[in-house]
């Protein structure tokens, strides 16, 4: 039985009425002056889910533009009979589709957060031009002190130098070292970009011995040699890129301020352990014994319920990434006995040290 | 030809007929746009679309909205990729090479607002363009047919001579913009015509102006009055002893420190109520005008757009957005949609039957542009 529709043909604005015949092919239709047309089922849609009592539009792939507009429930309910798929609302293969999408879309999501993550920053902290770690590292320490007093003397700095260069014979390919040392309480250890390390007043004063400022100082040699502050510069950088791409904005790098020095000095757990077995590898083959950094440790461990709080405290350090102390701990074993151990500096280079800050 | 009986053609008839399942829409739109990091809001705002475009009849026949997601998403990959990205990364590469305070930095900032306020222009008109494109009625899709780099231009001129002219050149070069889309809007072959001179506006653009001085000078003049009143070393005593680390003020300095700060603050909130509240009364004023000189055919277009109503409609959209946290944001589009809908009239007739299909070419994506600059389109 024809019902009769609204033909719009997707050329000219005017509305044509026809009649229209349905089959399990398809639809026909034909008008006052209109040639049949055929509509196959397979690219018939609706181009508003259908609702009972309500009028169908339909339209075909094969010419766009063009609507078949019916209102007649007898003729939707046959036509859906035939062509369910012309409902919408679930439909296993869109389904499907649609699961697929999100399945791509959080393993796209899950790729570009660990290339930003993991993958990109060590590999492009290790391409770094040695100016761009000088002078990041440079602004860095600037910012890190805070106008605190830089603490020489001529005695204190030839101490730092021999302490250096006993620890430079257990690496030949030690990088490039600038080791400062300023007048803050907090007992602390940084290393920053280009190979600056920041030691503190309180650091030096605390510990009981001059293998304990040697082990610490080994420590953060093996953050500058595996370069984890420039991976962390990096890392900060491609966070907030992928922040200014989601939200749409275009954020200025601002990594002079403090949140961002924060941000920089806060190691992973496996970059903690990279640099304590750099640090004992590189002490047993100096001939230092390697219990120096194990000592040090079990003074953080006793001074971590303490309750400290000035900026730098909150800036975190190597040796606060609480939990995990303990373990690393563990992890320092003593040198073998066969090597016969001598101290970083001497007693009286030790001495000239200690009053390095006046 | 103004007799419409005598022309060929229809006369107009505008309804917007709201149908259920817009709530649905919202949290739903709301809740995947959150789970994707906001990468689904091109799928949400083409649903609202869908939803609200085939609400709005013309003479018994519904608009239909034929664009898609992917079109958006497609858009804002393309100005990303050559336009932002590009951008960010100079801008960080520069912070890591030379530090975060070089000028250079400073001066890319400065560029990139330059681009931003060349490009506002194109933004809008392009967003336009893709919605007539995607829009379709009795089959037959509208377009814009100029170019937007033109557009682009003329409302950078437009922001400048605004900025210099202390907005007295606004009237003028709002008519000039109008004038430009509106004769580049062409629905199937019909063309749209914009005609008219910015002078009758110029009395209600007065008004406004010299009201907000007016408002301004009252707001300045009250707080002023207030120090005044309240000025001497008093009023420092009672201010430093309020704001002390350890404060005990006697009860006066307490009351002359609160009644300052009160005075303050309400006079600030209500300059930036009344300010708006004030220029409601221009934009009606112009909504109309630009209305009137409109045509299509042999239709011209009335819009019974008044400061009341448009002041009612702003304040509830607010509330909505406030009382839905945002969800609700499609039906603020739907009342701006509806308020158009109710009160647009077409005078005159068009010979629909004539109008033969757009033969502009259909672009792949759309609104890059304008996602990238948050220009405000629905």
């Amino acid at each position: 039985m024809p019902v009769d529709a609204i033909y719009f043909d997707g050329q000219v604005a005017r509305d044509r009425p026809v009649s229209v015949n349905l089959d399990s092919q398809g639809l026909t239709f034909s008008g006052d002056g209109l040639p049949p047309r055929a509509w196959r089922m397979a690219g018939l849609f609706a181009v508003d889910p259908p609702v009972k009592g309500h009028t169908l539009r339909l339209a075909h792939d094969s010419q766009p533009g063009a609507r078949l507009v019916v209102h007649d429930e007898d003729f939707m309910a046959e036509l859906l009979a035939i062509a369910p798929h012309l409902k919408g609302g679930f439909n296993p293969k869109r389904a499907m589709k649609f699961s697929l999408w999100i399945g791509l879309s959080l393993a796209a999501f899950a790729g570009v957060m660990y290339f930003t993550l993991n993958y990109a920053p060590q590999k492009i902290a290790v391409l770094l031009p040695e100016e761009w770690r000088e002078r990041a590292g440079e602004q860095m320490e600037k910012a890190l002190a805070q106008g605190a007093k830089f603490c020489t003397t001529p005695a204190g700095d030839a101490a730092l130098s021999a302490m250096l260069a006993s620890l430079a014979e257990g690496d030949p390919d030690m990088p490039p070292i600038k080791v400062r040392v300023y007048d803050i309480g907090l007992m602390n250890a940084f290393t920053l970009p280009g190979g600056h390390i920041v030691l503190t007043r309180g650091l030096i004063n605390e510990t009981s011995g001059q293998d304990e400022v040697a082990g610490v100082l080994a420590h953060e040699i093996g953050h500058a040699a595996h370069r984890h502050p420039e991976a962390q510069l990096v890392r900060i950088m491609g966070v907030e890129i992928l922040l200014s791409v989601a939200t749409g904005t275009s954020g200025g790098g601002n990594t002079g301020s403090l949140a961002s020095l924060a941000a920089v000095l806060r190691s992973s757990r496996d970059a903690e352990r990279q640099a304590d077995t750099y640090a004992v590898d590189m002490m047993v083959a100096a001939k230092i014994d390697p219990t120096g950094l194990k000592r040090f440790f079990e003074k953080v461990l006793k001074e971590e319920g303490k309750p400290v709080n000035t900026t730098l405290s909150r800036l975190g350090s190597v040796f606060s990434t609480h939990p995990g102390t303990a373990e690393r701990i563990g992890l320092i074993k003593p040198a073998p006995t066969s090597i016969p151990l001598k101290p970083a500096i001497s007693d009286s280079q030790w001495t000239d040290l200690r009053k390095i800050c006046g | 030809m103004t007799d419409s009986r005598g022309a060929p053609g229809e006369t107009i008839q505008i309804q917007y007929v709201p149908r259920p399942g817009l709530g649905g829409l919202s949290i739903v739109n709301f809740l995947l746009t959150i789970l994707t990091l906001g990468i689904y809001r091109f799928w949400a705002k083409t649903n609202v679309r869908k939803h609200i475009w085939s609400c709005i009849y013309f003479n018994g026949q519904p608009l239909e909205y034929t664009g898609r997601g992917l079109e958006l998403f497609l858009g804002f990959l393309i100005v990303l990729g050559i336009f932002m990205l590009p951008f960010i990364l100079l801008v960080f590469v520069i912070s890591l090479a030379y530090g975060p305070e070089h000028p250079a930095i400073i001066a890319l900032q400065i560029l990139l607002y330059l681009i931003i306020a060349v490009l506002w222009g194109a933004a809008v008109y392009r967003a336009r363009r893709y919605q007539l494109s995607r829009t379709l009625w009795r089959g037959i899709r509208g377009t814009l047919v100029g170019s937007s780099m033109i557009y682009s231009l003329t409302y950078f001129g437009s922001l400048l001579a605004s900025g210099t002219s202390l907005g007295w050149s606004n009237p003028v070069l709002n008519t000039v913009l109008q004038e430009q889309i509106i004769g580049d809007m062409r629905f199937g072959n019909l063309a749209f015509k914009f005609r008219g001179r910015a002078g009758p506006l110029y009395p209600t653009y007065a008004l406004c102006w010299f009201l907000t001085l007016v408002a301004i000078i009252a707001g300045i003049g009250i707080i002023a009055y207030e120090f005044a009143v309240l000025s001497g070393p008093e009023l420092s005593a009672a201010f430093e002893e309020v704001f002390r680390d350890n404060p005990q003020p006697t009860p006066d300095q307490t009351w002359t420190v609160g009644t300052m700060i009160a005075v303050v603050v309400l006079t600030y909130l209500a300059i930036f109520l009344v300010i708006p509240t004030l220029w409601a009364i221009y934009t009606a004023k112009e909504l109309a005008t630009f209305a009137s000189y409109t045509t299509a055919g042999n239709a011209t277009f009335k819009l019974n757009a008044t400061a009341g109503s448009l002041i009612a409609l702003v304040i509830v959209n607010l509330l909505i957005l406030i009382f839905t946290l945002g969800i609700g944001r499609p039906f603020i589009q739907q009342r701006l949609v509806r308020y158009m809908c109710d009160r647009l009239q077409v005078i005159g007739t068009v010979d629909v039957d004539a109008i033969a299909q757009s033969s502009a070419a259909l672009s792949k994506t759309g609104e890059g542009l304008a996602d990238a600059f948050d220009v405000g389109v629905i």
